[in-house]
This record gives C-alpha cells, sequence and structure tokens, in this order.
C-alpha cells in the first residue's frame, strides 16, 4: 500500500542540497580556473551555496518526525558512520557548510585568494558529494525500487549542477538591482552590457550541454526503470511533463538560439529571455525532484 | 544462539490467533477496518501493518470455479539477518540483536523515515501521534526471558515455531530439495523469519528481492553511480571544451552563424 513518509519539504531539502552542491561546483571551478574573468559569478555561486544549503538544513530539520519532541535529537545523525549513507551524507553536509561558509565570508571580506583557492578544492570535492548523496539517499532505500538507480545521484548532480548555475547567473542582476551598494562589482558587470552578455552566452554554452545530458539521463532512466509506471500516475504525469517542458526543452531552446545568434542578438532581448528560462530551469529542478521522490513512494 | 520463526504455511488455517495474541502482549489498540478493497485479499483484515497493527493474516485467494484456493500467510517484521533499516539508520535507533530481533530505541531515533523506505518489506510504520516508529519486537524481551513471541505461543497448528537459526534455515533448505517454495532462506541476504510454502511466494504478494544484502545491494549502486559520473563528467567538459574552441575559431575566421 503506497505510503508517503517523505513529503515536499523533503523534496524542497533534495532540490536545493543538489543546487548548493552545483552552485559551489561552478563558483570554485570558475575561479580555479576562469583567469579571473569571472569573479562576481564565483561569488555569486558561493552565496548561493551556503544560503541554499542552510535553507536546506532549516527544511530537513523542520521536516523531521521527532523534532517537536527532542529538537536536539537531530545530533544523533553524527553517530553511525559508516553504516548508514544518511549518516555519512550528515558528515558531508556539515564539512561542505562549513567551507561554503568560510568561502563566503573570504569573497565578501576580500580575504586571502590563496586560501580561498584551497578552500575551493575541498568545497569541489564536498559539493559534488553533497549533490551526489541526495541521489544516494534515494537510491540506497531498498524498499523503494523506482529509486535503485546508479543514474539518480548522476542525474542530481547534473541537474544541482544546472540549476547552481543559473541561479548564480540569476543572483547577478538581482543583487545589481537590490543591494548594489554591499555588491558593487556585481552592480558594475550588470551595467556593463558588452560583459553581462558574453557571461550569460558563455553560460548558455555550459546550460545547453547540462540540458543535453540531464535529458538523456532522464531517457536512460525511463528506459531501464519504471518509466511506464510513473506516466500512469495522473498526480506525477502532469508535473513530470512539465519539468520537461518548462524546466529543459524551453531553455534548452533558448540556450540555443543564445548561441545561434552570439553576434546578433539584442541585449534588451538575451537579457529577460535568458533570464526568463533561468526561472523555468529552477522551477524544473524542483519538478524533477518531487517526481521522483514522490514516484518512489507511490510506485511498488 | 540467533533465534528464528518457521513459518511454515501449509499448516496455517487463517485463525488468526496470531493476530490477537499479538495486540494483546503488545498493548496494541483495536482499529476499525473494512474489507480489503483488492479481491483476491478480500478477507486481509486490517488490509496491512500499522501503528497499531504489527503482524496480520494475509488471505489469498488463488484460481477460480473449482480451482479457487485459499492461502494464508502471516505478515510481520523479517528481522532481516543485514537489516536495511538498521543499515539505514543515522542514529543507530534501531538496532539487531545478537538473539535476532532487530529491536528500536525511540530515545535516539530522530523520526527521519529513513528506516521506513528503506525496509524491502514496507514493514516500519510512523505513528503521528506519539512521533516514534512502531513494528514488530520479535517479543524481545519475552525471548530474553526464554519464552516464545505471543504470535508463536497461540499458535494452534504449530505454522509457527521457534528455533535455532541454523535449524530453521537446514530445514527451509531440505523443504527447497522436496520442490516446496520458500522466503527469507535466501532474500535480502537471509531473515530470521524464514517461510516455507506450496504457493509460490509471487502469488501470495511477496515482494521479489535478490540475495544481496544492503552492503553488496549497496556497493553496487555506488561502483555503478562512478562509473557513470566520471563517464558524464568526462563528456559535458569535452563537449563544451570542443564547442568553445569551435566558437573561437569561428569568431577569429571574422564569420558568425
Amino acid at each position: 500500500m503506497a505510503e508517503i513518509s517523505w513529503g515536499i519539504m523533503l523534496a524542497a531539502y533534495l532540490f536545493v542540497g543538489g543546487m548548493a552542491g552545483g552552485a559551489y561546483m561552478v563558483a570554485s571551478l570558475a575561479d580555479l580556473f576562469g583567469k579571473g574573468k569571472y569573479k562576481v559569478l564565483s561569488k555569486s555561486g558561493t552565496y548561493i551555496s551556503l544560503i541554499s544549503i542552510l535553507v536546506g538544513l532549516v527544511l530537513l530539520v523542520l521536516d523531521l518526525g521527532r523534532f517537536d519532541v527532542d529538537p536536539l535529537g537531530v545530533l544523533n545523525a553524527y553517530i553511525n558512520l559508516p553504516t548508514s549513507i544518511m549518516s555519512v551524507g550528515t558528515w558531508i553536509v556539515t564539512g561542505f557548510m562549513i567551507v561554503s561558509l568560510i568561502t563566503s565570508v573570504l569573497w565578501f571580506f576580500q580575504g586571502s585568494g590563496l586560501v580561498r583557492k584551497i578552500l575551493e578544492i575541498a568545497g569541489l570535492v564536498l559539493g559534488c558529494s553533497t549533490a551526489a548523496y541526495t541521489g544516494l539517499l534515494l537510491a540506497f532505500a531498498r524498499g523503494r525500487p523506482f529509486w535503485a538507480s546508479p543514474y539518480l545521484p548522476v542525474t542530481f548532480i547534473v541537474s544541482g549542477t544546472l540549476t547552481g548555475l543559473v541561479l548564480a547567473l540569476l543572483l547577478i542582476p538581482i543583487i545589481a538591482w537590490f543591494m548594489p551598494r554591499f555588491f558593487e562589482d556585481f552592480k558594475e558587470l550588470f551595467e556593463n552590457r558588452e560583459k553581462f552578455t558574453e557571461i550569460l552566452i558563455e553560460g548558455q554554452r555550459y546550460i545547453l550541454t547540462l540540458i543535453v545530458v540531464e535529458l538523456i539521463l532522464v531517457i536512460i532512466e525511463l528506459g531501464t526503470g519504471h518509466g511506464g509506471s510513473l506516466l500512469a500516475i495522473g498526480s506525477l504525469s502532469v508535473p513530470f511533463f512539465a519539468y520537461i517542458v518548462l524546466g529543459l526543452l524551453i531553455p534548452l531552446g533558448i540556450a540555443y538560439y543564445t548561441q545561434r545568434a552570439e553576434y546578433v542578438v539584442k541585449y534588451s532581448v538575451l537579457v529577460p529571455t535568458s533570464l526568463g528560462s533561468f526561472v523555468l530551469v529552477l522551477i524544473g529542478g524542483f519538478l524533477l525532484r518531487y517526481v521522483i521522490l514522490f514516484g518512489g513512494q507511490l510506485i511498488a | 544462539m540467533a533465534k528464528a520463526v518457521l513459518v511454515d504455511l501449509r499448516r496455517c488455517i487463517g485463525c488468526r490467533a496470531c493476530q490477537v495474541a499479538c495486540k494483546r502482549w503488545n498493548d496494541r489498540e483495536a482499529t476499525e477496518t473494512v474489507l480489503n478493497s483488492d479481491p483476491t485479499l478480500e478477507w486481509t483484515n486490517p488490509p496491512d501493518l500499522s501503528p497499531q497493527t504489527y503482524t496480520y493474516v494475509k488471505f489469498v485467494k488463488t484460481g477460480s470455479g473449482e480451482s479457487l484456493k485459499w492461502s494464508f500467510a502471516k505478515i510481520q517484521c523479517n528481522h532481516c539477518i543485514s537489516p536495511h533499516c538498521v543499515n539505514a539508520c543515522p542514529t543507530t535507533a534501531l538496532k539487531k540483536t545478537e538473539n535476532g530481533p532487530v529491536i528500536y530505541r525511540k530515545e535516539l531515533c530522530i523520526g527521519c523515515g529513513y528506516c521506513i523506505n528503506a525496509c524491502p518489506f514496507g514493514v516500519p510504520k510512523f505513528d503521528e501521534e506519539n512521533s516514534v516508529i512502531e513494528k514488530c519486537t520479535f517479543c524481545s524481551e519475552r525471548l530474553k526471558e526464554g519464552l516464545e513471541p505471543a504470535c508463536v505461543q497461540a499458535c494452534p497448528t504449530d505454522t509457527l515455531v521457534l528455533m535455532e537459526l541454523d535449524e530453521a534455515q537446514r530445514k527451509a533448505t531440505e523443504a527447497e530439495a522436496r520442490g516446496l517454495h520458500t522466503y527469507g532462506l535466501h532474500e535480502v541476504g537471509g531473515t530470521s523469519w524464514i517461510y516455507i510454502s506450496e504457493v509460490p511466494f509471487s502469488e501470495l504478494g511477496f515482494p521479489r528481492h535478490s540475495s544481496a544484502g544492503p552492503a553488496n545491494q549497496q556497493l553496487d549502486i555506488l561502483t555503478k553511480f562512478v562509473g557513470t559520473g566520471i563517464f558524464v563528467g568526462g563528456a559535458i567538459l569535452a563537449i563544451t571544451k570542443l564547442y568553445s574552441q569551435r566558437r573561437e575559431e569561428v569568431a577569429q575566421s571574422g564569420g558568425g552563424d
């Protein structure tokens, strides 16, 4: 009999957890290999990773069935290494949160670049592990055959990187609009049309690749898993199609358009179209977790 | 020594004495139930495990007309030898004891619900009212005192027999050799409740599981995940690199699209 023990809060946690890991991966790779070209994007991605993981932890803790009885009981999750993937994940997420916090502080107060880059190497591994953990947590659950796929954690890493990248890009104009005083470099980049266009088009190139890879992974998942059962459940088929169309296909079309039109696209078209597609990617990222999480619990 | 219960379904008459004994010993409340909506299980009542129902007898109708046959199967926690719930629990609230039972310690539980999703048999249930996990305890307190579990003691047909684990495994192996069906001898690495039946367990609605325990199952997924991850990561980097190079070449040659 279908029983939902993990609900929408956990779907949101899986989404923001994956996005946190992905945003940090994007930020650190851009800083480590970008030759100073992507500093604002790196900052943006680092801040996103910290906010996302903190939001995720709040969602997770509030969703615990015994939080009201024993609020500090959550600390017990540190004790069962290494048998429980959840215990391993708790340590990974904790380490990631600390690294993300220190990196954010170093960016904000313009601290040592060397220390930041060393932290970024550790954070790259921890961020990837955090995104992978959100998938492995499900894949290891023997009672839910729908989740038992090695492609699931890979899909979550790819989706986490994609959503982390789009939110890091989306944050640049948001900060430039609402908090220009504290983040002058964000404002500077956003107001420099040529540079911002370049960053958006380069970003869209990675977005294009990530969406194609995610689509391939989803097709493999559906082909080898329980795709038919998933589509047969009315409450899941609608969000699933919304995820495919809104979260992947439309942003894919827009990303492709930005690449084709690199030398002719108008700034006034590129910016709103791209930012709109980023919002769709984020909605898609959440829907992916929702469909997978509920699908596993509803499909016997 | 580890204890086990051999469940010989050929002997079960569906009297539900085990259900009643379990309720009484564990002080579980009666709950209002209705006939099962599944026509092949219509007399199964209650229809599933719940925080108030640690065990129930499944009434399974197989065949039709003259070949119609009723089979009965007691369902409860199987107390796996390498339990997935214990493996999944981040706080050791669930623990496999040396003498067989998988026990639950609520003072360590954080209510994450992972055991519910990890159990291959859908056994642990969350009691929302009291914020605890509920499931069959194998009457661990009775076992400690040298007593049989309440359901075993109540069974009038010796369908349920408490014995040493190795003895139960030997008897099940002998039954397999005689062409009977078994469940729990191999599944998920073996369980402490082992079934023997004339009817295939797939017809009784028991979930199919390989013999892999949690460690093997997770190692298998992990290995394939790492392989796929490296391939996908490499492919993403290679595609974007090649694409960037192509764009630069096009830009340098002065062309657009």
